[in-house]
């Protein structure tokens, strides 16, 4: 099959297309220019003139319904993904097609009604009006620039679509990693609304571009980007406007001894969360802590995730890992076999055939981040309220906590995990389902967006 | 005391009967299964022993991280290497113990004056690298001095002390060698080279080496030095050294091989053979390049995961699974680092990331 891995406005003509191919599936790609670029950008600035003028809920309400014809299997965009994502992604199928229902699940009328709610500054947007100490407006950006990253399809999405309710245009550089996905939703954006389509630009080129990315970011008002702290540190010195830079971070999970009697079920869910999108996202747990002395002890714990990891690998199969990834899930599979053999209290379970899933039991509760490709540890402590002290130097890292302990530990643990650095404490088996409001990084990039005029007269 | 299987790979090294490479192989791995605790538990694991198997590709290799935690010695070792860990941080050092020393030796000498020495030559041999005196539990110290005390002509030294490269000692030999016509043989790190190189452009000198010098450069950069491609390396040893091309040799070793593997360029040359350049693999050694996902055995070409079977490791663990990644070329391979730009997919953090990045 063959894709349009671009959107650009239409009324420009006369670039260049090349194609990549991903095995049976080929993209046509846009050879980005700065010329190009420029012209793009100028008819972004033009479209987002007509849709700075409309409401943020009107705006709300349609990009619903484009998410709401996402979920329909039939629908050609959703069709499109479905067949080409494998292939470039290196996602299984069945995980594509269960990640997009995961995806834009979160896409409802709720919850752009409580996105808008949580902006709090909507009657702001359309002119002066009182705030709560004084009259201010508030302005989405002119343009806003979003550099991709390829992990997980719809990663910068909730940018966008912020972006697009604010009445910004966008300028989308997508991932080599996944050209299309962001491609594939502008599109379905333009069908739905020519009008905002028009506002919404999706081109690809190789990260470190100078020539291309000074146009990019010269005339954005800000830039959200994705990808690892090399290329944030790096990106961020060369944007002159906002810079809203998302590196990359970890999460892991706390298991309480009173829901062990349960372990089987805890380990259902807790495999779900790190067998999801092969453990590539920023939500996908490396390790989890589990008390002592409940009804399973850490190492049986280890074992029946070992078991459930095996099940979800038949539901949800791994995908191709490259060769570099392979070579590090064996390196740590490695040196976990080596410290068992050496005596060590250590478990080593694994996928027989292949590089499916492992699961290491390691008595040394030190927080240790995992290689992914669906690869978990288990560590024990001797009472929950450890846990916050074993984080220590990696609280600029870390993201979610997925948790399973009786409501009234509740408070004592959620007051230390957010002490120690996370932004985000949710139920084992929910951490890769986050709310359209989640406040990622700590941050409300819907407010990041926004610039404030304040009146004084 | 020797083992009889140890003699017969001695045998092997210096007289190679290449048919009876398997079968040899299996009679070390049947040695190793009996007298290396670690490794049979290892080898039980995989549901392997001496009886299940009837091929030496069946020998299950162990990954050389395993070197950090177990004892892999089948007897006691008559010395112990140890793993640089430069590039891990704090990580443990894995550990190589050398039970008999002559089988190491051998296989080192033999090796050498095959690919280094191929003409003969018994060349002065400047090192730069730092002697066993300063490293030693270093394989790579311990391997120079062995080459240097059996083959180094008088005047042969190393130019890196408890200060780092003595660069200005080095320059002065290199012109006394020059204005002498006496060939030379440079040893020593890539990074070394580095600092030699980087010196000599930084004030534009240069040296017409005489005919016949060569050298052996071994081991990436590790941040010790700016990064430089092969083909530069080799624009800049002829360009600044007046060393051909085929002339410059690579070494790739590692601590948990008894063995190592150089370049064909200069051996070749000498036999009048012209082959694109490639890791020779000396006749008691055989590489197999391992698909990382399954560890099946890839087409010829392929990019993968090499794993060594080396009979000079018979104190040890003979079959190693390295961190490599390479591809078969001749009778030999060559060896591929990460793909340029190719960034983890993940938008969380891996191990590695981490360490760069604390």
């Amino acid at each position: 099959m063959r894709v349009a891995a671009y959107h650009i406005p239409s009324k420009i003509s006369g670039f260049e297309v090349e194609t990549r191919s991903y095995g049976e599936v080929t993209l046509d790609l846009v050879v980005a220019t700065p010329a190009l670029l420029a012209e793009v950008i100028g008819h972004l600035e033009v479209a987002r003139e007509r849709i700075a003028k409309r409401k943020g809920r009107e705006i709300a309400e349609l990009l619903t319904d484009v998410f709401t014809r996402w979920q329909e299997r039939t629908d050609p965009f959703r069709q499109a993904a479905e067949a080409a994502l494998p292939a470039i992604t290196r996602f299984s199928q069945a995980m594509v097609v269960h990640g997009l229902d995961l995806l834009l699940q979160g896409y409802t009328a709720e919850a752009f009604q409580a996105l808008l709610r949580e902006v709090d500054a909507e009657e702001n947007l359309g002119g002066f009006a009182p705030l709560r100490s004084h009259v201010g407006r508030a302005y989405g950006p002119g343009l806003t620039t979003h550099v991709l990253a390829g992990n997980i399809p719809g990663v910068g999405l909730p940018g966008l679509v912020a972006a697009s309710i604010l009445g910004s245009a966008s300028l989308v550089k997508s991932a080599s990693s996944d050209p299309l996905f962001p491609a594939l939703w502008a599109a379905s954006v333009a069908r739905r609304d020519p009008e905002i389509g028009e506002a919404l630009a999706v081109v690809c080129w190789s990260g470190g571009r100078n020539d291309l990315e000074a146009v990019a970011f010269d005339r954005a008002e800000v830039v959200v980007a994705y990808g690892s702290e090399q290329t944030i540190r790096e990106l961020q010195g060369r944007v002159r406007g906002r810079f809203l830079g998302h590196g990359h971070r970890l999460s892991f999970g706390v298991i309480g001894r009173e829901v062990l009697p349960n372990a089987e079920e805890v380990a259902e869910r807790a495999a779900y969360d790190a067998s999801l999108f092969d453990q590539q996202g920023c939500l996908s747990p490396h390790l989890f802590y589990v008390e002592e002395e409940g009804g399973a002890t850490p190492r049986d714990f280890a074992g029946l995730l070992a078991s459930a990891m095996g099940r979800w690998a038949k539901r949800l199969p791994s995908g191709s890992p490259t060769r570099e990834e392979a070579v590090a899930v064996r390196r740590f599979r490695a040196g976990y076999e080596a410290q068992e053999l050496a005596g060590n209290d250590v478990a080593l379970f694994m996928s027989p055939e292949r590089l499916d899933w492992t699961v290491i039991y390691d008595a040394d509760p030190t927080f240790t981040p995992s290689c992914l490709q669906r690869t978990v540890l288990v560590k024990p402590v001797a009472d929950l309220s450890e846990v916050s002290g074993l984080l220590g130097s990696w609280r600029p890292y870390l993201q979610a906590v997925g948790v399973a302990v009786a409501p009234e530990r509740l408070e004592m643990l959620t007051t230390r995990l957010g002490e120690a650095g996370v932004n985000r404490i949710c139920p084992v088996g929910k951490m890769q389902a986050p709310p359209l409001t989640w406040h990622q990084e700590g941050r409300n990039l819907f407010r990041d967006l926004l610039r404030w005029v304040d009146l004084e007269i | 005391m020797k083992e009889p299987v140890v003699q017969r790979v001695l045998d092997y090294i210096r007289q190679p009967a290449e048919e009876e490479f398997g079968l040899l192989a299996l009679e070390v791995f049947a040695f190793q299964y009996q007298h290396n605790a670690a490794y049979r538990r290892f080898c039980d694991r995989r549901g392997i022993t001496p009886d299940t198997i009837s091929t030496w590709e069946e020998i299950p290799p162990v990954p050389t991280s395993a070197f950090k935690v177990l004892d892999l010695s089948c007897a006691t070792p008559e010395q112990v290497f140890l793993t640089s860990g430069t590039s891990q941080g704090s990580e443990k050092r894995g550990r190589h113990g050398f039970p008999w020393l002559e089988v190491y030796h051998t296989s080192l000498l033999t090796n050498f004056a095959a690919h280094l020495l191929p003409d003969g030559a018994r060349p002065r041999m400047l090192i730069l690298a730092p002697s066993p005196d300063l490293l030693p539990t270093s394989s790579l110290s311990h391997m120079l001095e062995v080459v240097r005390m059996t083959y180094g002509a008088e005047g042969s030294a190393y130019f890196v002390g408890d200060e780092g490269m003595d660069t200005s000692g080095l320059l002065r030999t290199l012109r006394e060698i020059e204005a002498r016509q006496e060939p030379v043989c440079l040893l020593g790190t890539s990074f070394a080279f580095v600092y030699l190189l980087d010196a000599c452009l930084a004030d534009s000198s240069s040296f017409r080496l005489p005919e016949g010098s060569r050298l052996m450069d071994t081991g990436g950069f590790k941040g010790r030095s700016r990064q430089v491609s092969r083909e530069e390396l080799l624009r800049l040893y002829q360009k600044v050294l007046a060393i051909p091309e085929a002339c410059c040799v690579n070494e790739y070793g590692m601590t948990e091989m008894g063995s190592q593997f150089y370049d064909n360029t200069l051996s070749d040359q000498v036999l009048g053979r012209s082959r694109p350049r490639f890791k020779a693999m000396p006749p008691w050694v055989r590489t197999r390049i391992l698909d990382p996902a399954t560890l099946e055995e890839l087409p010829e070409g392929e990019v993968g995961l090499l794993a060594h079977y080396d009979l000079a490791n018979c104190g040890s663990v003979m079959a190693v699974e390295t961190e490599d990644l390479g591809y078969r070329v001749n009778e030999g391979f060559e060896i591929v680092g990460r793909a340029p730009g190719a960034e983890s997919r993940g938008c969380s953090l891996t191990v590695e990331e981490l360490q760069e990045s604390r």
